[in-house]
């Protein structure tokens, strides 16, 4: 019996440190992720009125094209997710308001997608998407219905394709009438068009949303929900205390006194936008909401323990996509204002920890002008963040992060990205701030560090006392960071562990050089490369075909090709006796749901990486799961590779040219037509990101089948060849 | 004197390119040896009869290094044309003077920026050895009569062309190249200058091949 309750207590301890659940796909993989693009639209061809002019069934078949490839891309970027918790959830819900109407129902599919924007979205093929942020801000299921019931409306009135029609029809009228109409009035007759829809969405949704047996007073309760769709989670006071202790004392004037105040008012003003004013959808949603009676009525039809369980999941998955997405400011205030519900959640400290570490990162190497927020323009208390973290110095801030991290490290001593983040702070520290890290000191910060600033003269006042003013003011900053910042390590330098590996960090300049040297380094003469890999994992290797001038995609011929030059990569695979495994978003199979969720997490990793530069390193925050995937595939290196092709113009001058001072190079021309290829490569190292190889081959011919498979061959024999010693 | 070594040097020259084959030489799909046979259509197939006017020659080369490749050459030939006095035909019918041989040589061939050996645009350079024999008339005393005689040089030839494969197999080949014998035109005997004007006709000489890749 003890053994049971120990056992127990374990177990909701550890529900207690760590909240954090990641969501992921799971099942069988939909047909809609599985088909191929093309195949959806010669399916969707059936659907063309064929009674309609000529020029609407070539809009409307160009619509079921454009749409079918677009919805594609995104249901094979990894990001949407299939048959998780919210998704089934979603669906749940959905049949409620569906009950009646079993046509409908068998018609429309609903996935999640990891975006920490508040948002929904239906397309014309009966997919209906839900944002994670959306699920993340909700306060109950009813006001999911409600946003559900205005997506299936879009679906029911196949908004999309009318959308994409009228827009063809408004183009064509001005490209008639150029010199009427001006582009302006263009966008406004669209938006116009499609505020209509908008609308007509909310009356039919509502008219759906009347028949089930959720609580009217959620449809207002939604549109609060949009209209403050860009505050954070929670609106929780903060203050620079939270990041202070005996040892790192912030300057006074690094917190913000005055925030500004959360805003009420909307623009009603909807001309250049889409959608109608939250006014006006909320007086047309009242005036029919008012006819019916709220008797009897409910916030939950299916599970309030569900919602709310799936909604502090989304919470703390909205965290991740904001470290993704380098939203520093909101990772940071989110997971604080969570810790405030979870005080003792470790998983939150990590993400304020790995917020410190992105914000130091960029902010050292001089990366963070397009990733910064003005306070001014913030509304509520994540300015009092924004203010803090803008009014740091580089050190400072490398300091606090330093610390913050460093303070975690028994916490998370198995955790190697954990520890090897602290060990990146520790070397930016040294090398970028050296001069500043020499003055810091040990031991606690003087009780004096708050000291008020000198008050700051009338504007009467005479020239002595201003100058007075400004000596102290001097003064102060002068010693200021002898009171507060350089104290912040002060308990670190007195231990021996810290101080072994500041004097790591220090060799680190000259480690790098002798590694460039050493023979691991990867790359051999005129920037060919030999990695010696036996296993490699491929990830989402694609081919791109562009019509002539390399305008457009084209996208049925893309497909095609795509199918084509996987099959090309695995055959030279073979030949080079190199084990590829490869994850292709565009070959799955029904089962091959963890390989979805895998590609997922490489697609991420990738992205991130593709994102740095030589001065900018930072470890990704994905690393911990792309390290159980290098075990998992038992490999070290991924390749990305893909081809872009597309034909030239004739070029009349050229031909002319060549049969003048060419005869052969003429004829050449006349019997292979002109264009351009490019092969692209990467092969990372899984574990720290590093480039091993990276390609970007010009070829001035299109895509010759014979060019092609020699390239990628190439490609593959310097994955698979050994560096002579 | 040096004429007679050029080859040897430039032997010596190309097989040291060969000795540093290295690293990565992804060939084609793994696959450096081919063969082909090309049909040339030479400058003098203007000036002589067109229905067989014509050389072959035939190749085999072997990658060594990501864009150059080393090979040898084989050619072999039968060309007619208008006699070295200028007299197009005898009591109305046409005279030509004649000249069959071939040559023997290495080639080096290097390939554009762009390109990965065997597939692309190639510059070649070849040193070879010609020999054969000549027919011409010679009307300078008034009467007709065959001069005839044996030639031995060697000569240079330049070249550029494209190369492709089909079927990863079918080694498909067209380009021009032209030739000369290092040392200038004819030191007088009848066979330098027999042997200078075989040589000549390779300027602008057009061709198109066909082959297989090996291994």
């Amino acid at each position: 019996m003890k053994i049971y309750l120990t056992l127990a207590i374990l177990f909701f301890a550890q529900l207690l440190f760590c909240q954090y659940e990641p969501f992921d796909s799971k099942g069988d993989i939909p047909k809609d992720f599985t088909t191929y693009s093309y195949q959806k639209y010669k399916k969707e061809l059936e659907n063309v009125d064929r009674k309609s002019k000529r020029r609407s069934r070539k809009n409307q078949k160009e619509f079921f094209l454009e749409s079918n490839f677009g919805i594609d891309d995104l249901l094979q970027s990894g990001y949407v997710m299939f048959n998780d918790p919210v998704s089934e959830y979603v669906t749940e819900i959905a049949n409620v308001l569906l009950e009646n109407e079993p046509e409908l129902k068998g018609k429309l599919r609903f996935y999640t997608v990891r975006s920490s924007s508040v948002n929904a979205f239906a397309t014309n093929q009966g997919v209906v998407i839900v944002n994670m942020g959306l699920i993340a801000q909700l306060k109950n299921e009813a006001q999911l219905a409600f946003i559900l019931a205005h997506e299936i409306s879009h679906f029911k009135e196949q908004h999309a394709l009318k959308f994409y029609l009228e827009s063809k029809e408004i183009d064509r009228q001005n490209s008639r009438n150029i010199l009427r109409r001006k582009k302006f009035e263009n966008t406004l007759t669209k938006n116009q068009f499609s505020k209509e829809q908008e609308s007509e969405a909310d009356e039919l949704g509502l008219e759906l949303f009347l028949k089930s047996k959720y609580n009217l007073d959620a449809v207002k309760g939604a549109f609060d929900v949009l209209q403050y769709a860009y505050l954070p989670l929670a609106d929780v006071t903060f203050n620079k205390s939270y990041f202070e202790d005996e040892y790192l004392v912030f300057k006074e004037d690094y917190h913000l006194n005055t925030i500004n105040p959360i805003s009420t008012e909307v623009d009603e003003d909807d001309e250049e936008s889409t959608h109608p004013s939250l006014p006006k959808r909320r007086i047309a949603a009242d005036n029919i909401i008012r006819k019916n009676s709220n008797e009897g009525r409910v916030d939950y039809v299916i599970s309030e323990s569900r919602f709310k369980e799936l909604k502090k999941r989304a919470r703390y998955e909205l965290l991740e996509y904001q470290l993704r997405d380098y939203a520093f400011y909101e990772s940071l205030y989110n997971a604080y204002s969570l810790q405030k519900e979870f005080p003792e959640d470790l998983h939150l400290k990590k993400i304020i920890a790995k917020s410190l570490y992105g914000f130091t990162k960029m902010r050292n190497a001089r990366q963070f002008s397009d990733y910064r927020l003005k306070h001014k323009k913030t509304e509520g208390e994540i300015g009092r963040v924004v203010y803090f973290i803008n009014e740091l110095e580089k050190f400072e801030m490398n300091a606090l992060a330093l610390r913050y991290a460093y303070s975690l490290k028994e916490e998370f001593k198995d955790d190697v990205v954990f520890q090897d983040m602290i060990k990146d702070l520790c070397q930016d520290m040294v090398n970028k701030h050296s001069k500043k890290l020499k003055k810091f000191k040990t031991g606690k910060a003087p009780n004096s560090a708050n000291s008020p600033l000198p008050e700051k003269p009338d504007e009467d006042a005479s020239d002595e006392e201003v100058k007075k003013y400004e000596e102290l003011l001097k003064k102060q900053k002068e010693e200021g960071y002898n009171r507060y910042t350089f104290h912040g390590l002060g308990d670190f330098l007195e231990q021996d562990h810290f101080n072994a590996m500041v004097d790591d960090c220090k060799d680190i300049k000259e480690k790098k050089r002798e590694w460039e040297e050493s023979d691991d380094n990867n790359t051999i003469k005129n920037g060919e490369f030999a990695l010696g890999e036996n296993k490699v994992l491929l990830i989402n290797p694609f081919y791109v075909k562009l019509n002539r001038n390399f305008q457009k995609q084209l996208l049925i011929k893309t497909e095609k090709a795509q199918m084509k030059f996987n099959e090309s990569i695995q055959k030279n695979a073979d030949r080079l006796d190199l084990k590829l495994t490869v994850i292709d978003p565009n070959n799955f199979t029904k089962k091959d749901v963890e390989e979805f969720n895998d590609f997922k997490e490489i697609q991420e990793w990738f992205g991130h990486q593709m994102n740095m530069e030589d001065d900018f390193k930072m470890i990704a925050f994905n690393q911990e799961r792309i390290n159980a995937l290098t075990k998992k595939y038992n490999v070290d290196t991924f390749v990305w590779t893909g081809v872009m092709t597309g034909k030239k113009g004739k070029n009349s001058f050229d031909v002319i040219g060549k049969l003048i001072f060419n005869q052969f190079s003429w004829l050449y021309t006349m019997i292979t037509p002109k264009g351009e290829s490019i092969i692209f490569s990467l092969a990372l190292d899984s574990e720290t990101g590093r480039a091993r190889m990276g390609s970007f081959d010009y070829v001035p011919y299109i895509d010759h089948k014979d060019i092609i498979k020699q390239r990628t061959y190439d490609i593959l024999s310097q994955v698979k060849k050994k560096r002579k010693r | 004197m040096f004429r007679k070594y050029i080859f040897l040097i430039l032997f010596c020259i190309l097989s040291s390119f060969a000795a540093q084959s290295q690293k990565n030489v992804p060939g084609y799909l793994g696959k450096k040896a081919f063969v082909d046979y090309n049909f040339n259509a030479p400058f003098l197939l203007y000036l002589g009869p067109k229905w067989n006017n014509f050389m072959h020659n035939v190749n085999f080369n072997y990658v060594i290094r990501r864009r150059a490749q080393i090979g040898l050459t084989v050619d072999f030939f039968n060309l007619h044309a208008i006699p070295s006095t200028g007299i197009e035909s005898i009591n109305g019918e046409k005279i030509y003077s004649s000249v069959s041989g071939g040559g023997v040589g290495v080639n080096f061939d290097w390939y554009s920026k762009k390109s990965i050996a065997p597939v692309g645009n190639y510059f070649r350079l070849s040193v070879k050895k010609l020999f054969g024999q000549f027919e011409d008339y010679d009307y300078g005393n008034g009467t007709s009569f065959i001069v005839d005689g044996d030639y031995d040089e060697f000569a240079l030839e330049f070249g550029y062309g494209i190369r492709r494969i089909f079927f990863d197999q079918m080694v498909f080949n067209v380009g021009g190249s032209f030739g000369f014998i290092p040392g200038g035109g004819s030191d007088g005997t009848d066979e330098r200058g027999y042997a200078y004007a075989v040589a000549s006709s390779y300027i602008w000489r057009l061709h198109v091949g066909v082959g297989v890749l090996l291994f």
